[in-house]
């Protein structure tokens, strides 16, 4: 990273570290037909960031919605090498976390979540910008 | 989280490594939660189908059996993506069946009963009021919420089985009885109801309470049990309702006061109007569109409601150019059968199909572009999973549709 924009505290949900250019969806997100597991593509219709692709991304979103099948579908998704470098929360929920926690059992792949920072940073996050996510710490770094 | 000495052992892999994998899921998911513990649970509904687990669902179950995971509750399992007999008449593709054929050879090693049902709570697993359960299937949990009084969140793939091998699940959300209190009320202005009703009326609550939990004024106070399933199923369907309490019908309404004596953050009137309303939001078909296939049976159909069909279906017959496909359990089918309801049924050109349903079954296979169903959460799954349109009507507009006379 060229140089720290800013560092934001949160909660550690599930440990390890990420990082990678930000996505950024300001509603509830859904996995059950909500995303595609094969490519990582969001095909949720009714999505602010329908089209994009989640993989490699770190996943911004406030909480989770829909089907209880979430989880199978974000961990499919994870387990065909689609899955985001990181997950950030405003809240997280059993579906998101569940699905983390078995593609670590599973598949030996980490993702940090984290959720609950002490502000909101969706403004300061420019689209692209390259975001580091300590899931062991809480840490959220933000390179300018 | 504070856990017992037989919990921690669990983690340390003292009851085998099934055991032990599940208890790591549901701490990990537990702490996120901030739960102070793990509660016992009596009965567990887990997720089974294919076409939402995929190999990734495969690969999780198959993991605990390799593991000697048994189910320590009673444990139903949620309709298949195929019919087991019949998946060659609907066209499944055969690896399709072999992915489910491998996830329910996981499940029944597991020990889950092999019911393949989204109405557990008519039979195998049927729990008590204010039990803690896990179960997954939104519209079984707000069945079990409401109706009977049990407790669960709506539980997702993964800490579904896992709470069913350990017997144990976090304590958050609806197991507390804090968190059971409604916030927003729909007072219903209607006199009569029509079955879709109870469907459309379940799709207006869902769509208006968000993350709240609705009061219902103005049911019937001897409302059926299968128009309560319908009515879960829209309300669970078009929002995330697991629980709703209807006055003079559900038991945590009648024992308290629903609002734990505070007022209702909104008070919504429901007018015939407003039924009507979302009955044609519902249906996203070009109305001159031709029907392709009628579809009965979300939630899956009860022999009560089979028994309204038959009677409906009195000399009338499916006609050429339709398909008219119904829904049901293994255990309602053959009933139907015993009551000598499904011969002249099939004979007159419906096709039953057991154990698994429209919404999560390959219908695409068939290529329709326009389908007709009298369930409000079939409606509004069935576009974006098939990619087609939807026209919703009651079940005798499905049957004048489908049908012709003999």
């Amino acid at each position: 990273m060229s140089s720290v924009k800013e560092v934001v505290r949160g909660r550690g949900v599930t440990p390890g570290r990420g990082q990678g250019k930000a996505l950024i969806s300001k509603q509830p997100f859904m996995f059950a037909h909500g995303v595609e597991p094969k490519s990582g593509e969001v095909i949720d219709m009714r999505s602010d960031i329908l089209g994009e692709n989640i993989k490699g991304k770190v996943l911004m979103f406030p909480f989770g919605k829909g089907s209880t099948t979430g989880s199978a579908w974000f961990l499919e998704t994870i387990r065909q090498g689609n899955g985001p470098s990181a997950v950030i929360n405003v809240e997280t929920e059993p579906i998101i976390a569940s699905a983390i926690v078995m593609a670590r059992f599973l598949y030996g792949i980490t993702i940090p979540l984290v959720d609950r920072l002490e502000k909101d940073i969706t403004d300061l996050v420019t689209k692209n910008a390259i975001v580091q996510v300590n899931g062991d710490t809480g840490e959220v770094t933000i390179a300018s | 989280m504070i856990l017992t000495d037989e919990e921690k052992a669990y983690l340390e892999g003292s009851h085998g490594q099934a055991n032990r994998l599940a208890m790591e899921l549901l701490v990990s998911v537990g702490e996120s939660f901030g739960s102070e513990r793990l509660i016992p649970i009596t009965s567990a509904h887990i997720l089974g189908h294919y076409g939402s687990l995929h190999q990734a669902g495969i690969d999780f179950l198959e993991r605990l059996v390799g593991g000697g995971g048994q189910c320590r509750v009673p444990t139903t399992v949620d309709p298949s993506s195929v019919d087991f007999e019949r998946w060659e008449k609907f066209k499944v593709p055969e690896d399709y069946v072999e992915k489910q054929k491998r996830l329910q050879i996981a499940v029944e090693k597991l020990g889950v009963i092999p019911s393949w049902s989204c109405t557990p709570y008519f039979a195998h697993n049927v729990p008590r009021f204010a039990q803690n359960i896990a179960w997954a299937e939104s519209s079984a949990v707000a069945y079990a919420n409401s109706v009977i009084g049990a407790r669960t969140n709506r539980t997702p793939f993964g800490l579904d089985i896992c709470a069913a091998i350990t017997g144990k699940i976090p304590e958050f959300g609806l197991y507390m009885e804090k968190n059971r209190t409604g916030s927003i009320l729909f007072d219903v202005k209607v006199d009569t109801f029509s079955d879709l009703d109870y469907h459309t009326l379940g799709a207006i609550v869902g769509r208006r309470s968000g993350s709240r939990i609705p009061v219902i004024k103005g049911l019937p106070a001897n409302i059926t049990t299968d128009r309560l399933k319908c009515f879960g199923a829209g309300a669970a369907s078009a929002g995330s309702v697991a629980l709703y309490h209807a006055l003079g019908v559900t038991p945590e309404a009648q024992l308290k006061d629903p609002f734990g004596g505070k007022r209702p953050e909104e008070i919504f009137t429901v007018s015939r109007k407003d039924i009507q309303d979302m009955e044609e939001q519902i249906s996203t078909a070009d109305p001159n569109a031709k029907v392709e296939m009628v579809t009965l049976g979300c939630p899956l159909l009860s022999v009560e409601e089979l028994k309204a069909v038959f009677q409906k279906m009195r000399q009338r017959r499916v006609k050429k150019e339709i398909f008219f496909w119904i829904y049901l359990t293994q255990e309602t089918y053959d009933l139907g059968k015993a009551l000598g309801l499904v011969e002249p049924l099939e004979k007159a050109g419906i096709w039953f199909s057991t154990q698994t349903c429209a919404t999560i079954s390959p219908v695409k296979v068939w290529g329709f572009s326009h389908v007709m169903t009298n369930s409000a959460k079939c409606a509004l799954v069935v576009p974006s999973e098939h990619n087609l349109t939807v026209t919703y009507k009651g079940t005798d507009g499905c049957i004048l549709t489908a049908t012709e006379p003999v």
